[in-house]
C-alpha cells in the first residue's frame, strides 16, 4: 500500500466528536464600551453635582449682603466709634456672656 | 497559507474560536489522549485551551492550528503531572472511530499513535486530522520542512507496520 492509499485509510478513522464547547457569557464590545461611557458620565456627573451642591451651601451660610454690612460698620466705626461701640455693646447684651453683674461669668469662675 | 508561528496583535472572536473547535477540536481532543488516558481530562484540556481564547485572554497567532495544537499539549501535560499517574491506554475507549466499523483497527491505530515518538505523532495528527501541510507543522512545531517530512515518513512507516494488515484486510473480514 503506497503513501497516498495509506493516508486516505488513515482518514476513514474520524476523531470522536467532543462535547459542545462551555457557553461564555461573551459582552460584545460595543456593550463594554457603551457601559464604560455610562460609568464616566455618572462619575463625572455626581462630581459636578457634589461640586455644585457644595457652592449652594457655603453660599446659603453667608448672610445675605454681609460684605454691605461690613462697609457701613465700618464707616460707622471710623465717622462715630462711640455710637458704633455703644450700638454694638446693646446688640451683643443677650448673646455674650456678661462680665459686670454679680452673677457674672468672671465673678463664678473666679469664686471656683 | 499560515507561515509565521509568532503572535500577531489580532483578537479572537468568538465566531472564530467556534470555527476552529468545529475544525480541530476532535483531533486536538485524539492528540491529547496520546498523553490523557481519560477521555474526560483530554476534553478538559482541549476545552481549557479554548475556553482561553473565548475569553481572549490570549493574542491571536498567525499560525492558528499551529498554536492550538502547542496549547492543547501544554494542558495535557499539566494536567498528566497534576494527576501524577501514568495509566496504559485502555483499549475499551476509543478516541477514534473507523467509518466502516472496524473495530479492531480502532484500537490498533490508538496503540499504534501512542507508541509513536512524540514528535512523529504530532505530525501525523497535524497532517492527517488537522489537514495542515507539511510546510504549516514545520513552521507549527519550529522545525524545517525536511525534519517534518521526514518525521511524517517514518511515523507512516511505523503506521503502516501496524495497521497494514487491517488495511489490506478492511473492515470485519478478521
Amino acid at each position: 500500500m503506497n503513501d497516498e492509499k495509506f493516508e486516505h485509510y488513515l482518514r476513514e478513522f474520524e476523531p470522536k466528536k467532543p462535547r459542545a464547547l462551555p457557553k461564555l457569557e461573551v459582552v460584545p464590545v460595543k456593550w463594554r464600551r457603551l457601559a464604560a461611557a455610562a460609568a464616566m458620565v455618572f462619575v463625572c456627573g455626581s462630581c459636578l453635582w457634589i461640586g455644585l451642591k457644595e457652592k449652594q451651601v457655603e453660599k446659603n451660610s453667608k448672610p445675605p449682603g454681609a460684605w454691605k454690612m461690613r462697609i457701613v460698620l465700618t464707616n460707622r466705626a471710623l465717622e462715630n466709634p462711640e455710637s458704633l461701640e455703644a450700638s454694638l455693646e446693646e446688640q451683643t447684651k443677650g448673646s455674650l456672656p456678661r462680665l459686670d453683674g454679680q452673677e457674672s461669668t468672671l465673678r463664678v469662675l473666679a469664686k471656683e | 497559507m499560515e507561515q509565521d508561528g509568532g503572535l500577531a496583535e489580532t483578537k479572537w472572536n468568538a465566531a472564530d474560536v467556534q470555527r476552529l473547535y468545529q475544525q480541530h477540536g476532535a483531533a486536538l481532543v485524539a492528540y491529547a489522549r496520546s498523553f490523557l488516558p481519560d477521555a474526560a481530562a483530554a476534553e478538559d484540556a482541549v476545552h481549557s485551551v479554548f475556553v482561553k481564547l473565548l475569553r481572549g485572554s490570549t493574542a491571536r497567532p498567525a499560525l492558528e492550528a499551529g498554536y492550538l495544537y502547542r496549547a492543547v499539549k501544554n494542558a495535557a501535560l499539566n494536567t498528566k503531572r497534576d494527576v501524577a499517574r501514568e495509566t496504559a491506554i485502555l483499549d475499551e475507549e476509543r478516541w477514534f472511530v473507523h467509518r466502516g466499523g472496524d473495530l479492531e483497527a480502532e484500537l490498533t491505530l490508538q496503540k499504534a499513535l501512542g507508541e509513536l515518538p512524540e514528535e512523529q505523532r504530532e505530525v501525523v495528527m497535524m497532517r492527517i486530522w488537522s489537514g495542515l501541510t507539511l510546510e504549516e507543522i514545520g513552521a507549527a512545531t519550529g522545525v524545517t520542512l525536511n525534519t517534518a517530512a521526514s518525521r511524517y515518513r517514518y511515523a507512516l512507516e511505523k503506521l503502516r507496520g501496524r495497521l497494514g494488515a487491517c488495511a489490506e484486510r478492511g473492515p470485519g473480514r478478521s
